[in-house]
């Protein structure tokens, strides 16, 4: 019998649907649940089952998953969360005032021990709507949780035109930090969730500079995902992405089960 | 502190205004009792070398000590500390001694081995982590009108060789091989040249400068009522000289009573806000209000005298005023957008 996986997340879940035929592990069978943005802000824990709080939510359920307006825990044996606010923009904002040492970006900074660094990026990331939600789930069902965050942005968009959403992505790249950004935002989304989920950080051939994410996986994403058409969504990404994916949560998985 | 005596209408009470209250730092206390923690809780800016993010928990920042001075230098408390790291910040030279290599390959900042719990990589990035502490502490200097100086003790460990002041190794760290502590002198001439040494430096930063000791336990476990007394008899000397230096006893019992009291005690606020006003220059005199007469809000404002009126102060700590409110409105600020920019991502 397959494992009944239920996928959780915000717009990002779109990249692992797209991705799941060409890479789907077997003897997985996932039911995908999601609302854009914030929406699965609004779910409560229910007699068992994760019950959207609004309606507009409950009719995304609906429509993502096939019929289901509820998750009812008791029907699925491993969790999947995605997205939810995890994502490198906020160590990025950190970046923006504070640098450990070892970092290059210093000059303007308030200097932090690296350890200091992790301790506080490890505390943001447990504020978020995803570790709460692990922590519910794991409370109430017992059951494996894996959770990957947003995909860092596409890597055009360190050098979009003015006007274009910046979250330092070009300041951290230029100065060749990077890869130590990236590799503190692993370790601390990791610590954050530990309790409740295995973290699976983005595969590495997907990124690039540390913070980015390779062009190639973003291409066709605004019209796929988005609906925009126009080439100007650096944020989502693409079935190859979740194709990329797949494979690292299907061993986190049997790694949890066994 | 003024000598005057009371006439027979009090004055006016004048809230601590920005020109009163702007540029003040206090170098040296523990988290959660340091004079720089109580002028926050009264809505004050006290100026600040290496803030921590704004979103920090509260533990964390304690456990880091950040929020207990204007400079993360340890807890210092003692005249020739603070005289070392003024020196050191303004260009002297450092120690020899200064870091110390541990079991584990990791080096430790001797000079403030408990403000950070684990070790550096390397030497490199020790050294580099002390040079940013002590750009931004001179930087602190330099702006700073108003110098807090909580001091609690002369006893200090020091370097046989060199006379450096070394604060005590956290349990677990190692000293590095020959680094020799032996107590250092806590003579009447010792303390004072660790004085001189220290005014010569701060007004080399900042012409001018007002020097405003306060005597006061402000250490991690310390408790009030505990300054030595040639400490206390070395605050009179230096204080007398006038000339910029300022002792005002009532400041040291009321920084003192704070500090001992439990974190959500309701006398906090009240305290912090009368504290605000005595290091923002006003007279013990402008506290004090003739029987009768409103009582003064925390910044100044004044609000009916009533058998439930401190408590209701209290119960919003930090909360008084223009200032308090400005300074609540610039964190809901920092909430929302850090919210926002998860939230629309």
């Amino acid at each position: 019998m397959a494992l009944r996986l239920c996928v959780i997340g915000n717009s990002h879940i779109a990249a692992l649907k797209l991705g799941w035929a060409a890479a789907g592990p077997d003897g997985i069978a996932p039911v995908f649940f999601g609302a854009p943005a914030d929406g699965l802000r609004h779910l409560r824990l229910e007699d068992g089952a994760l019950v959207p709080r609004k309606a507009a939510v409950a009719d995304h359920f609906r429509t993502i998953s096939g019929g289901q307006d509820r998750i009812v825990l008791e029907e699925h044996d491993a969790f999947l969360l995605v997205g939810l606010n995890v994502s490198s923009k906020r160590i990025l904002r950190f970046y923006r005032t504070h640098a450990w040492v070892g970092l290059n970006g210093t000059p303007g900074k308030t200097l932090v021990h690296p350890a200091f660094a992790l301790a506080f990026m490890t505390e943001r990331y447990a504020a978020t709507r995803m570790a709460e939600l692990a922590a519910t789930i794991a409370g109430a069902a017992g059951r494996p949780v894996i959770a990957v965050a947003e995909p860092h942005w596409a890597a055009w968009a360190r050098t979009a035109p003015a006007g274009t959403a910046d979250y330092g992505w070009d300041a951290a790249a230029s100065a060749g930090d990077g890869e130590a950004i990236g590799a503190l935002f692993a370790e601390a989304v990791a610590a954050a969730l530990a309790p409740h989920a295995v973290f699976v950080a983005q595969p590495a051939e997907t990124v690039e500079h540390g913070i980015m994410t390779r062009a190639e996986f973003n291409r066709e994403a605004s019209r796929l995902i988005g609906g925009e058409g126009g080439g100007t969504d650096a944020s989502h990404m693409n079935g190859d992405y979740g194709a990329a994916l797949w494979p690292l949560i299907g061993r986190a998985l049997q790694d949890r089960l066994h | 502190m003024s000598d005057e005596t009371a006439g027979p209408v009090a004055p006016e009470p004048r809230p601590a205004g920005p020109a009163a209250t702007a540029g003040i730092a206090v170098l040296g206390g523990a988290p959660g009792r340091s004079p720089f923690a109580l002028l926050r809780q009264a809505g004050l800016d006290p100026l600040e070398a290496e803030p921590a993010p704004k979103q920090v928990s509260a533990g964390l920042a304690a456990r880091f000590h950040y929020g207990a001075s204007s400079v993360r230098a340890g807890e210092l408390g003692e005249v020739r500390a603070v005289a070392q790291l003024v020196a050191q910040a303004l260009g002297g030279a450092l120690p020899r001694h200064v870091f110390w290599p541990q079991p584990d390959g990791t080096v430790i900042d001797g000079l403030r081995a408990a403000v950070e719990p684990c070790g550096l990589p390397d030497r490199a990035q020790a050294e580099a982590y002390r040079r940013a502490h002590l750009a931004a502490t001179a930087d602190v200097l330099r702006r700073a009108a108003t110098v807090v100086l909580p001091l609690w003790r002369v006893a200090a460990l020091a370097d046989a060789a060199d006379g450096t002041i070394y604060p005590p190794a956290p349990p677990g760290v190692a000293l590095p091989k020959g680094l020799r502590l032996a107590p250092a002198p806590e003579t009447e001439e010792a303390l004072d040249a660790g004085f001189a040494a220290l005014r010569a430096g701060l007004l080399a930063a900042r012409p001018g400068a007002v020097i405003r000791i306060v005597l006061a336990d402000a250490g991690a476990g310390g408790t009030a009522g505990e300054v030595p007394a040639p400490l206390r008899a070395a605050a009179a000397r230096w204080a007398a000289c006038g000339d910029g230096v300022v002792h005002d006893p009532v400041l040291d019992h009321l920084v003192a009573r704070h500090a001992a009291l439990p974190p959500d005690h309701p006398d906090r606020a009240r305290i912090a806000a009368a504290v605000a006003r005595l290091v923002g220059g006003e007279d013990i005199l402008d506290l004090i209000q003739p029987s009768g007469a409103a009582s003064v809000a925390p910044t100044g404002g004044t609000e009916a005298a009533g058998a439930d009126a401190p408590r209701r102060r209290a119960g919003k700590p930090g909360r008084g005023g223009r200032r308090g409110r400005k300074a609540r409105q610039a964190e809901a600020r920092i909430v929302c957008e850090d919210e926002l920019l998860e939230a629309f991502s």
